[in-house]
């Protein structure tokens, strides 16, 4: 289920309309968080203030920063956020900096590879498969990753998942053809 | 409205619903309940169409798994096998003419083609829709999808699709 965390819900007054008309609603993960959030961005709060709003809302403490989703560097603490996101709708991780070791198995072999908490299950998934990884025939829709034998979405952030740990180990796996 | 078309609104209003369509990988043509249109994105190919439109039937959503098939929405009826995604040995078995759905564990009538077996693809009480949709743009973008013969026709959403009231 997701959350909309500060939403302005139903038809807003005047003083509520001039508000709402100035926030923009910004669609973010936290680390180890489950779910999606949804929080409303001013123009002027700053990226550190949007991290540390997310990260009180998903009851988790720590330095938090904020990433573009798949990007290896965090926007700028002090500089508003919602200028240094890009145009088109993008997803945000609330998150430590540090990098993740990701260790991925398949058919008894292993390779390991380091990631941003941002990266998602989908590029992890396209690096196992293609040639840094295991160098597998197919393509990344052929295959899915498991951690303790549950498939991961792939829009699944890694700091979702890792829940502040900087290792982890995944299972990548052919997804199964139903044959008659 | 009842039970089973609030909860099917509410997860096509969801963030996760959001975020495969901002990727481009599906798309709500409309709701005719208990139909859903949608539209799937597929591997794309040189001279291939860009995807497909899917009718979901969504009785009894989400205890319920929806019955699905590829569809053609000129004639507003199930996709002609002629025009389903093929691999390179014929038509992509999950689109076979085996029964008027998805041959494929995940739906309501596919699934009853294996009793005891595939029950970690069927639906369950976590699944909603987007672990269908999902579903049907793994298949599309499988290593060995070589395309298909679709009519732009196809693509064209009936009009009992384009009422009010959708998300």
């Amino acid at each position: 289920m997701d959350t909309n965390i500060d939403g302005i819900k139903g038809r807003p007054t005047t003083q509520a309309a001039e508000t709402a008309s100035s926030k923009v609603a910004v669609v973010a993960t936290v680390e180890g968080h489950q779910h999606h959030l949804e929080l409303h961005a001013t123009p002027q709060l700053t990226a550190a203030q949007f991290a540390a709003e997310a990260a009180e809302k998903a009851g988790i403490s720590g330095i938090m920063e904020v990433f573009v989703e798949d990007t290896d560097d965090p926007l700028v603490g002090n500089q508003p956020l919602l200028q240094q996101l890009p145009k088109e709708f993008v997803v945000l991780h609330v998150g430590t900096r540090a990098a993740i070791r990701v260790t991925f198995h398949f058919n008894g072999r292993a390779v390991h590879h380091e990631f941003r908490p941002s990266a998602t299950i989908r590029t992890l998934t396209v690096w196992a498969v293609g040639s840094s990884g295991f160098n597998l025939e197919g393509s990344d829709s052929d295959y899915q990753l498991k951690h303790d034998g549950i498939v991961l979405e792939p829009d699944l952030h890694l700091g979702q998942i890792t829940k502040g740990h900087k290792t982890i180990e995944l299972d990548l796996v052919l997804k199964v053809k139903a044959q008659g | 409205m009842a039970p089973d078309e609030r909860a099917l609104r509410e997860d096509l209003a969801s963030i996760r619903f959001r975020i495969g369509a901002s990727k481009g990988r599906w798309e709500l043509k409309g709701i005719d309940f208990p139909n859903a249109l949608f539209f799937i994105r597929a591997k794309p190919l040189p001279d291939n169409p860009l995807g497909f439109l899917l009718r979901a039937e969504c009785t009894g959503y989400r205890a319920t798994a929806p019955t699905s098939q590829l569809w053609h929405g000129e004639l507003d009826a199930a996709l002609p096998e002629a025009n389903r995604p093929r691999i390179p040995s014929g038509l992509m078995e999950c689109f076979s003419s085996w029964g008027n759905c998805l041959y494929h564990p995940i739906d309501r009538l596919g699934a009853t083609h294996w009793p005891n077996d595939h029950m970690d693809l069927r639906w369950n009480s976590d699944s909603d829709i987007m672990y269908l949709l999902e579903t049907v743009y793994g298949f599309l973008n499988r290593s060995d999808y070589v395309g298909a013969s679709l009519p732009a026709e196809a693509l064209k959403v009936p009009d009992r699709f384009m009422a009010t009231g959708n998300p």
